[in-house]
């Protein structure tokens, strides 16, 4: 079944996409590249510009400057009908006077397919979203997560070269959520889609996405697969929109190789041996992320990477307790212990801590 | 606050040194008389399950008084008088509605009623789409632009635009002379024929039929457009296959409307129709002011609306069937 509906991802590049509204410029010259097959996301705040971007590659928007190409082909002046596209959007946007196989059979019809052929296609791609059976349902006497179902089966019927989602999970409560992500996943990598997914979760971005293109004001932040954006991001933007971390600002001092050691105005030195392409000039900042610190009680001797503070407050969150620690010079310091270790270590307000942190967990990142 | 307490509302009247403490805590003494009043009554009034029939009570009863009871008079005084040879006849009968049907000359002119109020109402709807999309779908100014062009007949009085139209039509009015220009010959002359009578009624009701279709236009997700766009619908598809179709509940509260109005016409028909083409609404002056016939006018009244009833009725159920499917599951 996978094959009769399987279309080959085509390759979408966008190249110095701009877009402005008057004055103000939404989208600045953005460009990206997703491979035949594969699910990027466009991750950031509202207001970044990512749905922007998105419309513009479906054609609902057009671009001021730049181009966009599906497997090298310029798109840019064709028409939204004819770029041949699948897309969901927030709400589904199903038609609520059509039925169920009408909806998915939609597409077909538009491109003139038989109505046997249409209906036997529809009904196929029906039972890809698992909804065999409700072909003669109307959409409203549906539950959000089979609507979403067949926005799903609709954008896919016509074997689109490249398929959209804007935020499609948003109105979905967490557990359905997650399931439908998964879903969606294995469909999308059954059909060898390219997607081109908009969201301002991270944690939908990580489970969905082979790469993540980190918007913020319009441009694009840094572009990367799930980990690597996670364990070198490179502004303090995108090291605190992706999970969280405690940063600090500091200078570098010494650079070899791949080894950074940076100090930061209250003097405290940290050591880095993760890869960046910053110099002695650039405003940088050390981040690190709170479940890459260790504690130990008490005052320990000043050394790279240490930090020594009085816990201010602790917090249960299930899988871990989260740490805040005050230190004079930099500020608040917040720590995640793995809860099995947290029942030998109990940090309590007032007391002296040492929170400590290996080389290869000190990020460096660009500062705004 | 519990109803009990509406029983010392007069005591709050009193100088503030004599009013409980409990009553100072919960209201500002100061606070005048009419106005704690009306605060009641409108507690009174609103969260029970009488507030719906309560809102409606004062139009239900004026409507009663002056409408309902002025028809059912009328349609009363249509089945028990009949006039013969200027002699009311007074008792049961159905003389006035048998003489209605079995004359050739009403036969004809309740058809014409019939035909120009749903040709008003197909052109109606015709002209209705574009300008509703363009309210609906256009920016702020086009959209307010549009209104108040197609509002503008409603400012002038009934008897001037249709002396202006006269003006436009007759033999040797604008339209006649503009057509001469452009070198038509011998020019169609549309005054006092049902032409006349349409295409003013088309202008006037027009944005009783653009006005509803635009709020259900209005009321469409845009991104059900787009869904339909980006599936490889063309902009004509999206409408036909969409637009039209969403926007039905408004068309026909349009059409509803505009067929009533048209039906019921009256100084629009008798201006520009002239005894030529004469409408229901111009028999029942003549039967009553003319004639002096009063049942007979009645019993033609009587059938108008009874007509107009009946097919404001029978598409609005059509309508609604369809429409209800859309919203199954949501009831």
């Amino acid at each position: 079944m996978a094959t009769a509906t399987s279309a080959g991802g085509g390759e979408v590049r966008l190249t110095g996409i701009c877009r402005s509204y008057g004055t103000t410029q939404v989208v600045r010259d953005v460009n990206l590249n997703a491979a035949g097959g594969e699910i990027l996301a466009l991750l950031g705040p509202s207001g970044c510009g990512k749905t922007t971007t998105l419309r513009m590659i479906a054609g609902l928007v057009q671009p001021s400057a730049g181009e966009i190409t599906i497997d090298g082909a310029p798109i840019t002046g064709l028409p939204v009908h004819r770029r041949n596209l699948g897309m969901l959007f927030q709400n589904y946007a199903l038609f609520p006077h059509l039925s169920v196989l009408e909806n998915v059979a939609f597409g077909l019809a538009m491109r003139g397919a038989s109505k046997t052929e249409t209906t036997r296609r529809a009904r196929e791609a029906l039972a890809l979203v698992r909804l065999a059976g409700f072909e003669d349902r109307m959409p409203a006497a549906l539950s959000g997560g089979q609507q979403q179902r067949v926005a799903m089966a609709r954008a896919i019927v016509y074997r689109p070269r490249v398929l959209l989602l804007d935020e499609p999970f948003g109105a979905l409560d967490k557990k359905l959520r997650e399931e439908m992500q998964i879903e969606l996943r294995q469909l999308c990598n059954e059909l060898g889609l390219t997607t081109i997914l908009v969201t301002h979760d991270q944690e939908e971005a990580l489970i969905l996405a082979d790469q993540i293109a980190v918007m913020r004001g319009g441009r694009i932040e840094q572009v990367d697969n799930a980990r690597a954006i996670y364990e070198r991001p490179v502004s303090h933007f995108v090291a605190d929109f992706i999970g969280s971390s405690n940063f600090i600002a500091a200078g570098i001092v010494e650079k070899t190789g791949d080894h950074t050691l940076l100090r930061s105005a209250g003097g405290h030195l940290f050591a880095s041996t993760v890869a960046n392409d910053f110099s002695a000039t650039d405003r940088v900042a050390v981040a690190i992320r709170p479940e890459s610190v260790r504690l130990s009680p008490g005052e320990q001797p000043a050394a790279p990477n240490t930090l020594s503070g009085t816990i201010r407050r602790s917090l249960f969150k299930g899988q871990v307790l989260s740490v805040w620690m005050q230190n004079g010079s930099n500020g608040e310091f917040q720590v995640s212990v793995p809860i099995e270790e947290a029942g030998t270590l109990s940090p309590r307000p007032g007391e002296i801590w040492t929170a400590r942190w290996s080389a290869e967990r000190t990020l460096v990142v660009r500062e705004q | 606050m519990s109803r009990v307490e509406s029983i010392d509302v007069p005591t709050r009247s009193l100088p503030a040194h004599t009013v409980s403490g409990a009553d100072v805590g919960q209201e500002v003494p100061g606070e005048p008389l009419a106005a704690r009043l009306a605060g009641r009554a409108w507690e009174l009034l609103a969260g029970t399950r009488y507030t719906g029939y309560l809102l409606v009570a004062p139009t239900v009863l004026f409507l009663a008084v002056w409408f309902v009871w002025p028809v059912l008079t009328m349609v009363h005084l249509s089945l028990t008088a009949h006039v013969v040879e200027g002699v009311t006849v007074e008792g049961f009968t159905l003389e006035n509605y048998v003489r209605l049907y079995a004359s050739d000359l009403y036969f004809r002119i309740l058809m014409r009623t019939i035909r120009i109020a749903l040709m008003t109402s197909l052109f109606a709807a015709v002209f209705a789409y574009p300008l509703a999309i363009a309210i609906a779908r256009g920016g702020p100014s086009l959209a307010r632009l549009v209104t108040i062009t197609i509002l503008a007949p409603l400012l002038v009085n009934v008897v001037v635009r249709s002396y202006g139209w006269q003006a436009i039509l007759n033999k040797t009015g604008a339209l006649a002379w503009l057509l001469k220009l452009v070198g038509v010959s011998n020019p169609p002359v549309l005054l006092y024929t049902e032409w006349a009578v349409l295409i003013a009624c088309v202008h006037v009701y027009l944005p009783f039929m653009v006005m509803p279709i635009a709020g259900a236009i209005g009321r469409i997700d845009r991104s059900v457009e787009e869904a339909a766009r980006v599936a490889g619908a063309t902009r004509l598809a999206v409408l036909t296959r969409v637009i039209l179709p969403l926007s039905l509940p408004g068309l026909a509260v349009g059409v509803s409307l505009v067929f009533s109005l048209s039906a019921a016409a009256y100084v629009t028909p008798q201006i520009l129709g002239g005894n030529f083409s004469p409408l229901l609404g111009t028999l029942i002056e003549q039967q009553i002011l003319t004639l002096n016939d009063w049942p007979f006018g009645a019993a033609i009244s009587t059938l108008l609306i009874a007509m107009v009833l009946a097919s404001n009725l029978i598409f609005l159920k059509l309508v609604s069937r369809r429409f209800a499917r859309w919203t199954a599951g949501a009831r």
